[in-house]
């Protein structure tokens, strides 16, 4: 019995075609040989859409080639998501994989920053109309008000450092040498966390500013 | 001398019943509605669907009434249905070279450049590469703008010299939005084809697209003498005869590709 799609000669008896899959007993098959159609108002509607299309199958293709392949490339890198999402907080990572002590080396310092730099903020933030009648606690404590913030901001900045070196010493755990990282995700991540700590200093001046 | 020679039998009334015997062996032969099918795409692609659907409802396994089906839909500008239906022609006919390539047309189409060149690419791994897999493949390189286009075109009309690829590959430059190389394809068909009516039609198309009004109404005055009743040809030559001067017309020229 010969196949209609790549016309191999098959046994006798056989359904489906042995070398392309096809099926064989096409005659007795009931199937619709009618297909369905498009009427004038739906191919005058898609007509007017169809630039609109191009553009999502455009955006699609660029999404896909730039944002998709990177985080990708990363995960064949050798980094797994669980790793990439845990990296969010620093040491949680490396905790998770064992490595207990140095996750609390980056873990414990970077909670403390946090906290210092709440605490300058809120301090300077809260002080700062006894400071404008020549006295209170800014004033007295760390010379003025700017001072006082940009403290806050000193050591926002040195949490921001202990996380990049958390994601680093994990890729690095991970296998992936310095170099590698950088072209790799590390433009990426640096990104990423300044965004984080930007929406970090804003919940900082919201948490601290007087009611 | 055989038995029923002298009998007296009015032979008219014979003839009927022989045209009828012969107009219903016809009716069930798939083959001759795939013959006239392929008449019948030369530009009037409803009744080239209608025919197709026909040979299939005689034979299913024929690929050839399927794919026609498929181009047709395409032709018609109906291209979501032509993509369903290449995939169910898919599901019956496994890894079809001719039918990936219908499905690639109909995504390219689409706009679904991607998918399309998966598909094409699919289709051309498959032996027995045919005209219609390379013109296929021109079109999906005209729309992810690749240079090699024309390379595939060539390649489709060395494999078939009918008039029929040159006016199909002008039909994609033309779908694209690529008047002026459509134009250039059309007068390859023209000058394979200058009896046939559709070649000189779509030649003024291009042409009228091209806002080359004066040879617009010449190609449509050619149509109206091969087939004196052309209605679309009429129709365009009427609305050539009444068109003025448009800015919109003169700016869209300057943008011309």
């Amino acid at each position: 019995m010969q196949c209609a799609s790549c016309q191999f000669e098959n046994m006798p008896g056989i359904e489906v075609c042995g070398c392309c899959g096809s099926p064989l007993g096409l005659q007795t098959l009931a199937i619709d040989v009618h297909p369905p159609r498009a009427g004038a108002r739906t191919k005058q509607w898609r007509r007017r859409w169809s630039p609109f299309r191009s553009l999502y199958y455009k955006a699609r293709e660029a999404g896909r080639k730039r944002w998709l392949e990177n985080v990708e490339a990363a995960v064949l890198h050798g980094i797994p998501l669980g790793i990439l999402i845990r990296m969010v907080i620093p040491g949680w990572a490396h905790i998770h994989l064992g490595r207990r002590r140095r996750g609390l080396l980056f873990l414990l310092p970077w909670l403390g920053l946090l906290a210092l730099s709440l605490f300058f903020i809120y301090v300077t933030l809260n002080t700062a109309p006894i400071s404008r009648y020549g006295g209170g606690v800014t004033l007295r404590t760390f010379g003025n008000m700017r001072e006082g913030l940009s403290l806050g901001g000193l050591f926002l900045g040195l949490a921001f450092s202990v996380h990049f070196a958390s994601c680093l010493s994990l890729a690095r755990l991970q296998g992936i040498q310095t170099g590698e990282f950088f072209r790799t995700i590390g433009i990426w991540l640096i990104a990423i966390l300044a965004v984080l700590y930007s929406l970090f200093s804003m919940f900082f001046h919201y948490v601290a500013s007087p009611i | 001398m055989p038995r029923f020679d002298r009998l007296e039998l009015d032979p008219s009334r014979d003839m009927p019943d022989d045209r009828g015997d012969e107009r219903a062996e016809l009716d069930r032969d798939e083959h001759y509605w795939l013959r006239l099918a392929d008449s019948e795409r030369r530009g009037l692609y409803e009744n080239a669907l209608r025919y197709y659907s026909r040979s299939l409802e005689l034979d299913k396994s024929q690929v050839k009434g399927w794919l026609g089906q498929v181009q047709m839909l395409i032709a018609l500008d109906e291209i979501v249905e032509a993509e369903l239906w290449a995939r169910k022609a898919l599901d019956l006919f496994k890894n079809n070279g001719d039918l990936l390539a219908g499905r690639a047309q109909a995504l390219c189409r689409g706009k679904d450049s991607s998918q399309a060149s998966a598909a094409c690419d699919a289709a051309m791994s498959q032996p027995n590469a045919a005209a219609y897999r390379w013109q296929v493949r021109g079109e999906v390189m005209i729309v992810t703008r690749s240079s090699v286009d024309r390379y595939c075109f060539d390649k489709a009309m060395q494999l078939d010299p009918d008039w029929l690829v040159p006016l199909e590959i002008a039909q994609a430059y033309l779908y694209h939005g690529y008047p002026s190389k459509a134009l250039a394809y059309a007068r390859q068909a023209v000058s394979k084809g200058a009896d046939e009516a559709f070649p000189w039609y779509f030649r003024g198309v291009c042409e009228r697209e091209l806002d080359l009004s004066d040879a617009a109404v010449r190609s449509f005055r050619r149509v109206v003498e091969i087939v004196p009743n052309h209605t679309d040809a009429d129709r365009q030559l009427a609305e050539l005869n009444h068109q003025g001067w448009s800015l919109l017309r003169t700016v869209r020229r300057l943008f011309r590709r």
